[in-house]
């Protein structure tokens, strides 16, 4: 449920199509925990909420401006954990953020690697 | 993982299925990075419980929205739903127009009581509520409005409908004479109906105006 506009993003979104925009990984996905790490900007004090972050990522996935996909079982049963849902910046999320109203707020400098 | 499980049941297989899959994967990533880094697990329990404070209010507008994602895609449910709202109110509206004409038929040529003409308006105020339920209700605009004027139209309707109708009704006047719960019972069902439409209203809110998104 959203009053905003259809269309309109918040700025955590916007922060969540940068991070998933300069993705390092082969397959330039990012995850939930990464891009909760990430927006606190490595400190694991201030993580942002599961339902907030969750909540954000299916409302861009809704808008088109992210897919996602299911790691494969492979990998994730190699790596001994729960598979990640994997999401990758569409062409109209980098439209998104390219046409941002206001001036974009660098979040971090650091590369986004798994 | 009892707060997904808690905001996620009701919910299409598939959406409940994937959050708490999504959840668990970051659960299981938090709690190993803090095991590379040493972070003791007393810790690592609270930044989580932390998390899951801020975030239960996106949770719940979440489940919210799929909710009603749910109810909008869902022909069956949400046909049922809007099926038996509309039968209720007609049936009230129908139930306020022939209480009217009893009461108007009866009323000549009798002595008529002060309460009766009360109850003989609530009845008038009442039926043209339910009408102005109907058709609000048949409106997807208006459909939240006009199930809360059902359920207050079922106030005005059957307290007041029983007593213009008891002067009518040789069973009624027998009843009502008889049985003293008669009254209780109409009670009851004003009281049930108005509940049903209420939560019938709940069902169809919609979203706040001026509620901010939740961050």
């Amino acid at each position: 449920m959203s009053s905003r506009p259809v269309g309109r993003l918040l700025e955590l979104e916007y922060r969540i199509l940068e991070l998933a925009a300069s993705a390092q990984t082969p397959d330039r996905t990012v995850y939930g925990f990464q891009l909760a790490r990430e927006l606190a900007d490595g400190s694991t004090n201030s993580l942002i909420g599961h339902g907030t972050l969750y909540k954000a990522l299916g409302r861009l996935s809704t808008m088109g401006m992210l897919e996602w996909t299911w790691e494969a079982d492979a990998v994730s049963e190699s790596a001994g954990r729960p598979r990640r849902r994997l999401y990758a910046i569409t062409g109209e999320g980098e439209v998104a953020l390219r046409s941002r109203p206001t001036a974009p707020r660098v979040v971090s400098t650091r590369p986004v690697t798994a | 993982m009892r707060w997904v499980e808690f905001y996620t049941r009701g919910l299409p297989d598939e959406v409940a299925t994937g959050r708490r899959e999504e959840l668990l994967a970051d659960l299981h990533d938090q709690s190993a990075e803090a095991d590379e880094l040493g972070v003791a697990p007393a810790r690592v329990a609270r930044q989580v419980t932390v998390r899951a404070l801020k975030g239960a209010p996106a949770d719940i507008a979440w489940r919210r929205a799929q909710l009603r994602l749910a109810s909008s895609s869902g022909p069956m449910r949400s046909d049922g739903l809007f099926g038996a709202a509309i039968v209720g109110a007609a049936l009230m509206t129908l139930l306020g127009i022939v209480t009217l004409l009893r009461g108007l038929h009866v009323g000549t040529g009798s002595p008529i009581l002060w309460s009766t003409v009360q109850a003989f308006v609530a009845v008038v105020v009442g039926t043209a509520t339910a009408g102005c339920a109907l058709v609000m209700i048949a409106r997807p605009r208006t459909r939240f409005l006009g199930a809360l004027w059902a359920g207050g139209a079922a106030q005005l309707l059957i307290l007041s409908g029983l007593e213009v109708l008891t002067p009518t009704s040789t069973v009624l006047a027998f009843a009502s004479a008889t049985e003293p719960a008669l009254r209780t019972c109409a009670l009851a069902a004003s009281v049930g109906v108005g509940l049903f439409y209420l939560a019938i209203a709940l069902a169809w809110m919609p979203p706040l105006r001026n509620a901010k998104a939740t961050e």
